[in-house]
């Protein structure tokens, strides 16, 4: 008898031959070696084909539609929520620990609320904060409101005046507040630098405004319980100190906290949305000397016009430190140690490598000198 | 339960899924397997169901058919619930993407005729329905089956061969 052909074997293996055509081939196989071996050959083509052909039903995600996906989405808005929830208590059992003062105490409920009420955005509305301005810019306003000191009332007004005068900016303002509330009055006190300044400090947050948003909120808010970093959400004098140096470069530093601690004046720079450092400076005056009050946004808008020419004496002025800083590592904040020029201990923190502060040390000291420019020239 | 619906159940799974692979886009193969359904709707009456519902759903790819909006809403209503009891595929990884590309690939290298044979035998259709389907013989099946196997088989070693050779590269 021939060989078989291997349409027949093919055949005979998917069962589609008849039983007298079956019988015929089976027989065949059992005493032909060659037709025996070309049968597993079959049986191997057979298999991987069909497992090659399995693999084809991974298309690229996103191609499967519709409708029945939008549901996950709620969820995620709501963990989001409860993670901003937990980091609102957690930051409000660390106050009561760390802060004694009067002041602070006060102001704890303010920060829950505040909190508790961008959680409640962060669930309802996360699709609105991209479409409705009006509705940013009063979220702006809730937020502005109870982290400026009650004595500022000036400042109150100039934050209010600029909510209303430029929409698009506020609609930012919040969004970069819902990380990290504080930055707010900070983001309306620039004025017009929009391009440079406010676009790049709310890069990630105005992107795409959907739960993917909210859930980097989730993230970084609950960074903040895990080191020093909570005192961001926790200061009170949010509004205080805002200056920010236009010439610094692609994201400008700025200054988004002073949480107060005995001996030592605290600093807590944002670096880049929601990356903070914390420059603790062992000092024996109060923070007076940094508090910018009502006239702070002129303030910034001046030196945004001259900083330029006079940061440059300032930093002459300003000699840089000859020691190298030392560092230490803890729980992946790094903390750089050095002494300052008029022999002030001061201390760099964040989650950054010794590079990093180092080059965070450099811009501070820039955005530092810029401000004592424009103290100067009041 | 309508006639369309009882060969809707019966056969959307099966045919999306050879949709899908022929075409490597499921929302794509949903149209055509929807379109299929409708096309049948217009029938009195058909002799061998999943062969010509595989039948149509190849010419209709081919032809890139005039939609009838009005009766796929229904039917699109059908497909959501369906796809709601389905189990969603894993998480794509690199290695599985990479599987899928090199499988799209060595498919696409296959000649029409062999891949849509092999494709509608994944699928279950027996020899019979597949030449009904694609006009063949029925003793051809057999040799354009076992044609199809082996270059599919063969080009996708090839591919994966190729692949390895530049992963070590690239490690070198």
């Amino acid at each position: 008898m021939q060989h078989l052909e291997e349409g027949a074997i093919h055949s005979w293996l998917d069962g589609a031959l008849s039983a007298e055509e079956a019988a015929r081939v089976s027989a065949h196989v059992e005493e032909c070696a060659q037709c025996a071996a070309a049968v597993a050959e079959a049986r191997g083509f057979i298999a991987a084909s069909s497992r090659i052909l399995t693999a084809l039903d991974h298309v690229p995600k996103g191609v499967v539609p519709i409708g029945v996906r939008a549901k996950p989405r709620n969820w995620t808005a709501w963990r989001a929520a409860a993670a901003v929830l937990v980091v609102a208590l957690g930051s409000f059992s660390v106050l009561r620990e760390r802060m004694g003062t009067r002041q602070n105490a006060e102001v704890v409920p303010f920060r829950a609320t505040t909190t508790a009420a961008v959680a409640d955005r962060a669930a309802i509305d996360t699709v609105q904060r991209e479409s409705s301005p009006t509705n940013e810019a009063q979220s702006a306003k809730v937020l502005a409101k109870p982290t400026t000191p009650p004595s500022d009332g000036n400042q109150a007004v100039a934050s209010k005046s600029k909510s209303q005068g430029t929409p698009k900016q506020d609609n930012v303002s919040a969004l970069a507040a819902a990380p990290r509330p504080l930055a707010v009055a900070s983001d309306l006190g620039r004025g017009t630098r929009e391009n440079s300044a406010t676009s790049q400090g709310a890069g990630t947050a105005t992107t795409k405004i959907d739960v993917g948003a909210a859930r980097v909120y989730g993230g970084r808010i609950s960074e903040p319980l895990s080191g020093r970093v909570a005192d961001v959400a926790l200061s009170t004098r949010a509004a205080a100190g805002l200056m920010s140096d236009p010439a610094v470069g692609p994201v400008p530093i700025r200054v988004v906290g002073t949480p107060r601690a005995f001996g030592e004046k605290r600093t807590l720079y944002e670096i880049a949305p929601g990356d903070t450092v914390l420059l603790a400076e062992a000092v024996t005056f109060q923070l007076d000397a940094a508090v910018v009050t009502a006239s702070g946004a002129t303030r910034v808008a001046q030196s945004a016009d001259t900083s330029a020419a006079r940061q440059i004496k300032i930093r002459g002025a300003a000699p840089a430190v000859a020691a190298p800083p030392s560092a230490q590592s803890l729980n992946g904040v790094t903390t750089l140690t050095w002494t300052d020029a008029s022999g002030n201990t001061m201390k760099l923190s964040g989650r950054h490598s010794y590079a990093e502060l180092l080059e965070i040390r450099r811009r501070i000291e820039q955005l530092r000198a810029a401000e004592a420019a424009a103290k100067k020239t009041k | 339960m309508t006639d369309v619906e009882r060969l809707f159940r019966t056969y959307n799974a099966a045919l999306v899924r050879y949709l899908t692979r022929r075409l490597g886009d499921r929302d794509w193969a949903e149209e055509v397997a929807q379109e299929t359904f409708v096309r049948a709707l217009r029938q009195t009456s058909i002799q061998n169901e999943r062969a010509w519902l595989f039948a149509v759903a190849t010419n209709l790819v081919r032809d890139e058919a005039r939609k009838d909006m009005r009766r796929r809403k229904h039917l699109a209503l059908l497909a959501e619930e369906e796809r709601d009891a389905m189990v969603e595929p894993e998480e794509t990884t690199l290695e599985r993407a990479q599987e899928a590309a090199m499988a799209r690939k060595a498919v696409d290298a296959l000649a029409e005729r062999d891949r849509l044979a092999l494709l509608m035998r994944e699928e279950g259709l027996d020899y019979d329905e597949i030449a009904e389907a694609l006009e063949l013989s029925p003793g051809s099946v057999g040799t354009t089956l076992s044609r199809a196997r082996r270059r599919l088989v063969e080009s996708y070693e090839a591919l994966q061969k190729s692949q390895e050779e530049r992963e070590k590269n690239a490690a070198s």
